[in-house]
């Protein structure tokens, strides 16, 4: 009804002097008969004569790829089809011309088919959406649990098992870490016997400027929150609650910094009274400072050992009120992994963390896979255990798990199992490619007019992706990606080859097996034929 | 050399209406610039029948960036000014891509150049794009001569009408508000009949 009060608008308020501009555009395919792609027409309405002021309403016209001009002749001979042909279908239909309804009712039918076609694709790409929030995710019931051997399991048995065990999980770009530790978090609130936070570091603060503090900050706070929310307040004394008052105080000040007055004597400055100074004697002489004391979220400034001791003793007392109800506190820090190297993760996380083992709280923790290789080793000793995903084989004999996520998210409506094999093949077996894949492909079916995806959409769909991978790379990484592709080897130790891994350029199957990614594979530069 | 598809922006905002919220692209802009912004910006609000927000990066911190962002989380924004971006820039953007997490779609205005430092510096955010990178084309856009005739005259043959009958029953007032009819104005060049 917006649209067509705005129609309206356009044909009276400016007593004909609305400008109409049309822009049109046609899809042949590869220069035939142009019969199988949609045909589309954009109208743009403005008012007055000023063509370069916003269009009030943009009409579009879409005509189905199958609508040939003599099959539409026919119709409308035996009174089917009583509109031009190409141009059976409205876009803002009907809302915008209810009118035109009454008297042409077969294209009705033909304004349902289209609403119909793209509800049933935007439901496709509602379940394979690679950027929604995992948590959204798993509460829709899209994620294959035993994906990764049911991983998110052995870590929450793990530390549910071991209190104040620490464990990372490393992992390339979008492997599904993310989705394990929250499936982790999830598992262990079922349990009953752990009060588990997941805080996603990077979404709270700088993580780039991140410095020791702010992990055990962030702890305080969720940790807070947790317990109101909880309502963990309620039966306690009234000694222990102004006992956690306080605490709770200095767990924001710590976070969010604090400001305060102090007496600052004149005799710390080098102060020359005036002439005329009237002194008093019996008063000091001074005056307030205001000073800014920043808190661990608001980044850089330097770490200290003090307050890390500073912020233990209020965490403890929450601790200690947990503790009592009985619940193990795990903590679940994701983020991490995108720090860029070994040496940047242990510096923001050494401190934090080795305070969270002596108060006995568990960690999980995203990290970067690069400390699992090379200088990286040494910071993974520090931890009980480190867990690694790494891309599912997708080979068609192996590929079942991968089948099995396209079947749960999209079924088998718009896609044919020869086209998932295919997806499963390009993605190289990382879950968020997989999902991409058979997103692009499906959306490149929708653009096109198909009703099924088909090879050419998935081909499409994997160029793109490959020649993504492709960009920013240099010539020495290239040749490495060549060395691989041809003779199977791949230095792990070497620092640029773990940024090849860490980018998801190459993919590891294996200890033993390294891989160019399938959809960058064919995008490598050819050698030059001598 | 392969290449990433050309679309126009028409296609792209179809491309964005189809996969609902949390869409990421990138838009790679034109060498020569002149106009190209503020029309790839009309043509993707037309599509989408919304305005597109569009948000300067230049000279601001990663801070000013994520707050400008979430000013409101379910419009489609526009990111510009990232080909100035060094890698510290992508570098810090890419720890904190949950920072930039909104339901609205977010499409990153690129030059190659600006791809390559995304692509090098960023990999999370390459991640999250995919093979969503578009080359902003207008090929096709506008229709030439020969398919304007073309159109003219398959209406000619469907309504049985000829263009001046139309036009004379345009400045009567009599010619019926339907879609075809005002295309078929507009084609004739008579868009002020409408």
């Amino acid at each position: 009804m917006r649209a067509s009060r705005r129609w309206s608008a356009a044909r009276d308020s400016s007593a004909r002097r609305a400008t109409v501009s049309l822009v049109c555009r046609r899809r042949w395919s590869d220069g035939s008969a142009g019969s199988n792609r949609p045909f589309w027409v954009r109208l743009e309405i403005r008012l007055g004569s000023n063509s370069a002021s916003k269009p009030i309403i943009c009409h579009i016209v879409e005509a189905p790829p199958d609508d040939s001009t003599a099959r539409a002749v026919k119709k409308a001979q035996i009174g089917e089809c009583p509109i031009p042909p190409r141009l059976t279908r409205f876009r803002l239909e009907p809302r915008m011309y209810t009118r035109t309804w009454d008297f042409m009712p077969p294209t009705v039918s033909k304004s349902k088919q289209a609403t119909q076609r793209r509800e049933r694709f935007r439901e496709y790409m509602r379940k394979l959406n690679p950027t929604a929030p995992a948590r959204i995710t798993i509460e829709s019931g899209l994620v294959v649990e035993e994906l990764h051997g049911s991983l998110f399991k052995t870590l929450a048995a793990r530390a549910d098992l071991e209190p104040g065990s620490q464990q990372l999980l490393v992992g390339g770009t979008g492997s599904g870490k993310t989705t394990e530790l929250l499936m982790a978090e999830k598992w262990l609130d079922q349990q009953g016997q752990t009060l588990s936070l997941y805080i996603d570091i990077s979404s709270e603060t700088d993580l780039s400027g991140l410095n020791s503090g702010a992990l055990l900050a962030g702890f305080g706070l969720h940790l807070t929150k947790a317990f109101s929310s909880k309502g963990f307040e309620d039966d306690l004394g009234d000694t222990d609650k102004r006992t956690l008052k306080s605490a709770r105080t200095e767990i924001k000040e710590f976070a969010f910094g604090k400001t305060t007055s102090i007496w600052v004597s004149d005799d710390e400055y080098d102060f020359e009274p005036p002439d005329d100074y009237d002194d008093p004697s019996d008063q000091e002489q001074g005056h307030y400072v205001t000073q800014k004391v920043p808190g661990k979220l608001k980044p850089p400034f330097p770490a200290l050992q003090r307050d890390i001791q500073a912020i233990r003793e209020p965490l403890e007392a929450f601790i200690t009120a947990i503790r009592t109800r009985p619940l193990d506190i795990v903590i679940i820090f994701d983020g991490l992994d995108r720090l860029p190297s070994p040496d940047r993760f242990w510096a923001v996380v050494h401190q934090d963390f080795r305070a969270l083992r002596r108060l006995r709280v568990g960690v999980m923790a995203a990290a970067p896979l690069s400390v699992l290789y090379g200088e990286g080793r040494t910071v993974s000793d520090h931890f009980d255990r480190v867990h690694q995903i790494r891309a599912l084989s997708p080979e068609p004999e192996q590929s079942g798990y991968l089948e099995s996520v396209m079947s749960h998210r999209a079924g088998t409506d718009l896609l044919r199992p020869d086209m998932v094999k295919l997806i499963c093949r390009s993605s190289g077996g990382v879950l968020r490619d997989l999902i991409t894949l058979a997103r692009d492909a499906g959306e490149a079916a929708y653009i096109e007019g198909a009703e099924q995806i088909l090879v050419q959409h998935v081909n499409a769909a994997a160029a793109q992706l490959g020649e993504s991978y492709l960009r920013g790379l240099g010539p020495e990484q290239i040749s490495t990606l060549k060395r691989l592709k041809k003779e199977r080897s791949f230095d792990v130790a070497s620092r640029p080859n773990v940024e090849l891994l860490v980018t998801g350029r190459v993919l590891e199957y294996s200890p033993t097996d390294f891989r160019v990614h399938p959809a960058l594979e064919p995008m490598l530069p050819k050698p030059v034929p001598k | 050399m392969t290449d990433f598809i050309t679309e126009p922006a028409f296609e792209i905002g179809r491309r964005l209406e189809i996969r609902g919220s949390y869409a990421w692209f990138v838009v790679l802009r034109p060498a020569e610039e002149g106009g190209a912004l503020e029309n790839f910006v009309a043509g993707l609000s037309s599509v989408l029948d919304e305005p597109v927000r569009v948000v300067h990066t230049f000279g601001s911190s990663f801070e000013k960036l994520r707050s400008d962002l979430n000013e409101s989380k379910s419009d489609p924004a526009l990111i510009t000014d990232l080909d100035q971006a060094d890698a510290d820039y992508w570098s810090a953007m890419d720890v904190n891509r949950s920072a930039l997490l909104r339901e609205g779609a977010v499409v990153l205005w690129l030059s190659s150049f600006g791809l390559a430092n995304l692509c090098g510096y960023a990999p999370n955010i390459r991640s999250f794009v995919g093979g969503s990178i578009f080359n902003l084309g207008t090929d096709g856009e506008a229709m030439t001569l020969d398919e304007r005739d073309l159109r003219i005259a398959e209406l000619e043959s469907h309504f049985e009408l000829k263009s001046a009958d139309v036009i004379k029953r345009g400045e009567s007032g009599v010619l019926p508000t339907e879609p075809h009819f005002v295309e078929w104005l507009v084609l004739l060049g008579r868009g002020d009949l409408v």
